[in-house]
């Protein structure tokens, strides 16, 4: 039972990851982001390559492809989601799951379907406290979630840009009117999230296999997670993927693993219906 | 297409808050549009070489995008295989005239819904004399659903769950032995080892394949004296396997299987290792090995795998020869080793071929009924259908994986080696 808490916990840190970057950009544009997906798939490739190629650690290369998804994130704001900003939710649906589709396509076409794995070294080797084993690099996605998210709310909180997003999202016009420039402030967000789904992508390549498909799941997992620590919310992210990764996990104890993500669902639906604002989320001021 | 593409953007609809130009989006449209033009005519496939030859065209709904994408690309190159030796050898004799063959393909997404389209499409429009199966039996059994109510012969030669069959079609015709021959082979084999494994697991993804084949082996097993001390599917397409095999650790089995895809395997092993769970013997059904070894690299050591075929299967027929000859034309071609995936698509080449061949027409009844008394021996092994379709004579092999080579180690008259029993924990390695 420990042993699976561990696991759950451990899960949690990825979703937490999963599901931060989408959440931030539908609190700060109100734009559902289908191509996050699609970003934690290239960024998983990027690891996948830089540690063929060159041999470089997956945890170190999380710097690398941080860095790479900012520069890519704000470029494809700038110039092509921008566009769709304040259009009707369809327009910046259509706009964003085709982007998923040329790049689910282009890793099809380049690299085609061949499942890749990276494995360092250390790779399945934990510790071992009793019973329970606590695999090293669970532990250290863990730990990175948990220090990206917490550097994310400081940035929010207490750097002048932080502030700029969040006068951005609560009120676009006034934001204007104090002189943000509200173009800068939707690229730099972007840019932003593509470096958290670069980072949730790089460690997921350690974890998991690497596939131009892997993206569907993933998108579908932040999604229910940035729902259920409710949209816009970065802190509630870590909530929305802790709870997840605990009901897919406690769904196999306690129903059977048939049941692994019926349970996680089911949460989801409760929460939409009785907190819609999300397990820790309250309700913006302009949506009022 | 492109006409539409730039009226789409000199017209009324304007994307640009501030109402500028939209330079780039001219040149950008006009690359999209070439772009789906070529893709436009390569899913057509190319035309017979000379204008005047007679054509055969077959048809083929795979995967090439979405979860079994890499398993369509592998079968895909088994069909182009078989045609292009068909063609080198100058085509099919029908009815004293010769016969180009040549292959129509479309995307299925993997999904069996767009399958079902795409076969009605491929007849409908394209106009195939026959149709060659996808991977799987979920997509098959969708996908043969339609080419039955057009009477198309429908090859399905990656397909062997029993519901696939079991639906009385009669243009319905498979490659792939049962799943028990390749899955419950484990079976068999777990019976001859010393120590003796009496309790096993067996986990697997909730879909059509997996499902048949992890109840078919329970069933043998529970006949031949194990003991099943955990039994359960878990949601296909999951990402996740620690918790259930924590639960998996805790019921102590000797022998574990997996009757999952490559993706369920590579994350059970990893699971596996993670939680310093060690078992006896692991084994998985028809991996595509070579990719399965390069995913897990030394963590594949020791792991066992069922496949129904192998290049050292030894087994001989006409057109292609023995299966070793297979994999050496294989092999010139694509530069790696041929899996079982691709030698069944080529195997359903040949069937057809050979079927065709004795009817001499193309005529679907004659082709039909010639089809339906095949009992031949060919690289494949044999191939002889019961009255539903289904290819029940073929047997498969026991393989296990060390440092990147692959070792048969059952049945006895074919094993390379003796296997590793039981593989090593995972700290004395």
């Amino acid at each position: 039972m420990l042993q699976q808490l561990v696991n759950a916990l451990l899960l949690g840190g990825i979703y937490a990851l999963v599901g931060v970057g989408f959440s931030l950009i539908y609190g700060v544009m109100n734009i559902i982001n289908l191509a996050h997906g699609a970003l934690i798939m290239l960024a998983a490739y990027t690891t996948f390559w830089v540690f063929q190629l060159y041999g470089v650690d997956p945890f170190a290369s999380i710097v690398i492809s941080m860095a790479l998804f900012f520069v890519i994130g704000f470029i494809l704001q700038k110039y092509i989601v921008n566009r769709v900003v304040g259009q009707n939710v369809l327009m910046t649906m259509v706009l964003t799951y085709g982007f998923e589709l040329i790049a689910v396509n282009f890793a099809l076409y380049f690299w085609h379907a061949d499942y890749r794995a990276v494995n360092p070294t250390y790779a399945g080797t934990g510790l071992e406290i009793g019973d329970v084993v606590v695999p090293y690099i669970k532990l250290g996605i863990l730990t990175v979630a948990i220090v990206l998210t917490s550097l994310l709310y400081l940035f929010m909180t207490r750097t002048k840009i932080g502030n700029a997003i969040q006068a951005t999202s609560l009120n676009k016009d006034a934001a204007q009117l104090v002189g943000i420039d509200i173009q800068y402030i939707y690229s730099f967000t972007y840019g932003l999230s593509a470096a958290l789904a670069a980072a949730a992508g790089t460690l997921i390549a350690i974890v998991y296999t690497v596939t131009p498909s892997m993206e569907g799941g993933f998108l579908g997992k932040a999604f229910v997670i940035a729902i259920l620590g409710g949209l816009g919310n970065s802190l509630g992210a870590i909530v929305g993927g802790v709870v997840l990764a605990l009901a897919e996990t406690f769904g196999v104890v306690v129903f059977g693993a048939a049941y692994q993500q019926i349970v996680g669902y089911v949460i989801f639906l409760l929460v939409l219906i009785v907190r819609p604002c999300g397990l820790v989320g309250r309700r913006f001021f302009s949506e009022l | 297409m492109r006409r539409l593409a730039s009226s789409f953007v000199s017209g009324g609809c304007n994307l640009d808050p501030r109402g500028k130009f939209l330079w780039w989006v001219l040149p950008l449209a006009l690359v999209v549009a070439g772009t789906l033009a070529a893709a436009g005519c390569s899913a057509t496939g190319q035309q017979a070489g000379d204008s005047g030859a007679n054509v055969l065209k077959i048809g083929a709904a795979l995967s090439a995008s979405g979860s079994l994408a890499h398993e369509g690309d592998v079968m895909k190159k088994g069909y182009e295989l078989w045609k292009d030796t068909v063609n080198e050898k100058g085509g099919l004799n029908v009815g004293g005239k010769k016969y180009k063959v040549d292959m129509v393909y479309y995307d299925d997404k993997s999904d069996a819904t767009t399958a079902g389209k795409l076969v009605e499409k491929l007849i409908t429009e394209d106009k195939v004399d026959f149709i060659f199966g996808p991977f799987g039996s979920g997509i098959s059994a969708a996908a043969s659903a339609i080419s039955e109510k057009y009477k198309k012969i429908f090859i399905a030669t990656i397909a062997n769950a029993d519901t696939v069959y079991s639906r009385g079609f009669k243009y319905l015709f498979g490659i792939l032995p049962p799943t028990t021959s390749g899955f419950g082979l484990n079976i068999d084999y777990l019976a001859t080892l010393t120590p003796k494994p009496t309790k096993l697991a067996i986990i697997y993804p909730d879909d059509l394949f997996p499902a048949s084949a992890a109840e078919a082996a329970k069933k043998k097993g529970e006949q031949m004296g194990f003991q099943f001390v955990f039994f359960q599917k878990y949601p296909k397409g999951t990402t996740d396997l620690s918790s259930i095999m924590t639960q998996v650790k805790a019921a102590n089995p000797d022998a574990l299987l997996n009757s999952g895809y490559m993706e369920d395997e590579v994350m059970m092993v990893k699971a596996a290792k993670e939680l310093k769970f060690n078992v006896k013997y692991i084994s998985s059904l028809g991996m595509p090995v070579f990719a399965f070894m390069k995913a897990l690299g030394k963590d594949s050591d020791y792991l066992f795998d069922a496949q129904w075929w192998m290049p050292q299967s030894g087994w001989k027929g006409p057109f292609f020869g023995s299966s070793q000859d297979y994999n050496a034309l294989y092999k010139k071609k694509y530069n790696e080793d041929a899996t079982y995936y691709s030698a069944a698509a080529s195997a359903g080449g040949l069937v057809l071929q050979t079927a065709i061949g004795k009817a001499d027409s193309l005529d679907v009844e004659k082709v039909r009924a010639e089809l339906a008394k095949t009992d031949m021996e060919t690289f494949f092994g044999q191939i002889k259908y019961d009255e539903t379709g289904f290819n029940r004579t073929g047997k498969g092999v026991i393989i296990q994986m060390k440092d990147g080579k692959i070792n048969i180690v059952y049945p006895q008259n074919l094993a390379t080696t003796k296997a590793v029993y039981p593989i090593p924990d995972w700290d004395k390695r």
